[in-house]
């Protein structure tokens, strides 16, 4: 059983010092004009670099870009779409952060245009760059539908807009694409509605392998659906849902599982031992199942913490990692 | 209906009552300020000097415009929970955490037991209420918001946590009581966003309020799922709810009314987010689609949130929009009534 040491997804945008606010600055002045698209492309580069470094020192196996070139993480990938605009902003879950939401003004078409950035930032890393995106379902639970159309059609057409750049990321060499889909926990009733649209979405990946990342909520009462969901990796969040553990071990998947076992949400750091403890009982279920790997990860992106805190964070998914792997070699 | 509170408390507001959130814009010389004190290079009397101008300034404002209940602007904080955070035992203030788009806060870390030092904002009330004949609102953050907010690496959980710093903050209250003040706003933003936990925020808000002698309102319910706060939400002990409407489009005001709602109603009229000033026929209209709703003595008029976020341009032009409003609707009232 290999435990691969990942990030989740998001990272601190912002760390103390002007050379840590440099991307939040150049973001303001591009706001206000002062600063044109490319040279915020610039900024964002060099501190993409940086932060892909940072998690390849923390000794992450997969790395992310952070996706700190994006305003959030629905805005920017729907707003790309044509009949797409940008409206008001919406709480993000039960966070301190916001969205701003899409408002579908025609049915969307077009691309995400995710694939440049991913071969830009492709270019730091020496270990594995993770892709993340929004699934669909989420895209559509957190747009604006005017008109007659409704929430099914509107997950469909994103997932044709997924679907493609899917197929674009693994033409620039992407081999792992993660497609989130936390709205799914609070309406789990749409399990349905998230199946169609991601065998929409999955259905030219090719070589690339998608994983299905849930989060900030317990999917314990539709652990059966996920199952079910084409996808060749399931994420899950073990601090709302610390009893999923339990019935990976009792009902193991066919394919590897994202365990989001520490606290992505709080600064306090994660107990070795306790956490170690649910991946080992995990890895052995898996193990009997023939699947191999296991990504040991926060429970969530890591940018509601301080960066400090955030890459203290990686660091102790190392540290629990090794202690598993010792346990099961 | 809680008019009759108000009058036991000595105040008699105008309908429709016109007030802001809390925040408003810093002018560039107090940014400036707050930076060079932040780098050292002034120390704490000549930043307060910057604040008590602003505060003079936006006082001025509103007593200008006809504001009927004036917040002091929040001009000597940064952030809503950072302020008290560092106001009070307890606390780390950590590094940077981003809240939304570029807009980024110090999320304070509980490392210990909180306490409540001595008062936080009543120099601040007093100096405001001591520049208008209105009666001006005191305001602090809740107990649950402070806790939600905030990392935890001490309490044992977030009930605990919560109920821990709301117990403090009722001293804080109290101090405002002494001082004077009998309008008080408990911010509690985060009500709605965790279904769950309303019993939890609700309990905190009657550890700091209960059988206290003052007019009590809290912002609730922005930005988050209002549809699934309702209706334990509306067991939190105050006399007013403040809400978003602006930016929701209204969409829970007959859901208000359906839940029975019966309490005053602070109803947020304009965008705080958006850089675009609404025209006085759209926030009128806005008014107009409360006032054929609810019992037009229960509503207040305000801005959806604090208006730091824009500019003092903005903001002025904000308010003097939901003033001016407010004002036209009121003088249509006694047919409507």
């Amino acid at each position: 059983m290999r435990i691969v040491k990942a990030n989740h997804s998001s990272y601190p945008r912002v760390a103390e010092g002007p050379k840590g606010q440099r991307l939040r600055r150049a973001y303001a002045k591009r706001e206000t004009g002062d600063l044109d698209d490319a040279g915020y492309k610039e900024v964002v580069d060099t501190y993409v670099a940086e932060i892909v470094k940072e998690q390849e020192d923390a000794g992450c196996d997969v790395v992310t870009d952070g996706i700190v070139g994006w305003y959030d993480l629905i805005n920017r990938p729907s707003t790309r779409l044509d009949g797409v605009k940008s409206a008001g902003i919406v709480r993000w879950f039960d966070t301190n952060t916001y969205v701003r939401q899409p408002e579908i003004v025609s049915h969307p078409s077009g691309s995400f245009e995710l694939a440049p950035e991913y071969a830009d930032a492709a270019k730091n890393a020496t270990k594995q760059l993770k892709a993340v995106m929004p699934g669909p379902y989420t895209l559509a639970r957190h747009s604006i539908l005017t008109g007659n159309g409704d929430l099914t059609s509107l997950a469909a057409a994103y997932a044709d807009a997924t679907a493609a750049e899917i197929a674009a990321l693994g033409k620039v060499g992407c081999t792992l694409v993660q497609i989130e889909e936390p709205s799914l926990l609070k309406f789990p009733g749409d399990a349905d509605v998230v199946r169609n649209a991601l065998i929409r979405a999955t259905k030219d990946r090719g070589d690339v392998k998608v994983s299905l990342v849930t989060y900030f909520g317990d999917a314990m009462p539709i652990y059966g659906e996920f199952l079910k969901m084409p996808v060749d990796m399931l994420g899950f969040d073990l601090t709302y849902g610390p009893k999923v553990a339990d019935l990976i071990v009792s009902q193991p998947p066919d394919v590897p599982v994202q365990l989001g076992a520490l606290d992505g949400r709080n600064t306090k750091l994660d107990d070795v031992e306790q956490v170690a403890s649910v991946v080992g009982r995990v890895a052995e279920a898996l193990n009997a199942k023939g699947v191999s790997e296991i990504h040991l990860t926060s429970s969530c992106g890591l940018e509601f913490l301080p960066r400090d805190r955030a890459k203290r964070k990686l660091e102790r998914i190392s540290e629990i990692a090794d202690v598993v792997s010792g346990v099961n070699a | 209906m809680s008019r009759e509170k108000l009058k036991h408390l000595g105040i008699e507001l105008p309908l429709l009552p016109i007030t802001a959130v809390g925040s408003y814009a810093k002018p560039k010389e107090l940014v400036q300020a707050r930076a060079r004190f932040r780098n050292g290079k002034i120390d704490r009397d000549e930043l307060t000097k910057y604040q008590r101008e602003a505060t003079e300034m936006w006082m001025g404002f509103q007593n200008e415009i006809g504001v009927d209940v004036p917040v002091d602007g929040e001009m000597y904080r940064g952030d809503m929970v950072e302020y008290f955070a560092e106001e009070m035992d307890g606390f780390e203030i950590g590094d940077w955490v981003r809240s939304y788009g570029n807009r980024y806060y110090r999320k304070p870390i509980i490392t210990g037991e909180i306490r409540w030092r001595g008062p936080i904002t009543v120099d601040w009330w007093t100096f405001a209420q001591s520049l208008t004949d209105k009666p001006v609102k005191g305001m602090f953050t809740g107990g649950y918001t402070v806790m939600d907010w905030s990392f935890n690496e001490f309490y044992p959980d977030r009930r605990a946590t919560a109920l821990a710093i709301a117990r403090e903050l009722r001293k804080e209250a109290e101090a405002l009581i002494e001082a004077g003040c009998k309008i008080i706003q408990v911010d509690e933003p985060t009500v709605s966003v965790r279904a769950d936990e309303i019993e939890i925020a609700v309990e905190a808000m009657h550890v700091t309020c209960d059988g206290l002698d003052a007019y009590f309102i809290t912002h609730a319910l922005e930005y988050g799922y209002p549809e699934t706060a309702f209706p334990g939400v509306l067991d939190l002990a105050v006399d007013n709810f403040d809400m978003e409407f602006a930016n929701s489009d209204f969409k829970f005001l007959q859901q208000l009314r359906d839940e029975g709602f019966d309490k005053d109603l602070s109803l947020g009229v304009v965008d705080v987010h958006t850089h675009v000033v609404e025209s006085q026929d759209e926030v009128e209209a806005r008014i107009r689609r409360a006032v054929d709703v609810l019992p037009v003595e229960t509503l207040w008029i305000d801005p959806d949130c604090g208006l730091k976020t824009r500019t003092v341009e903005e903001a002025q032009a904000k308010m003097r929009v939901v003033a001016e409003a407010t004002k036209r609707v009121r003088a249509e009232l006694p047919s409507r009534v």
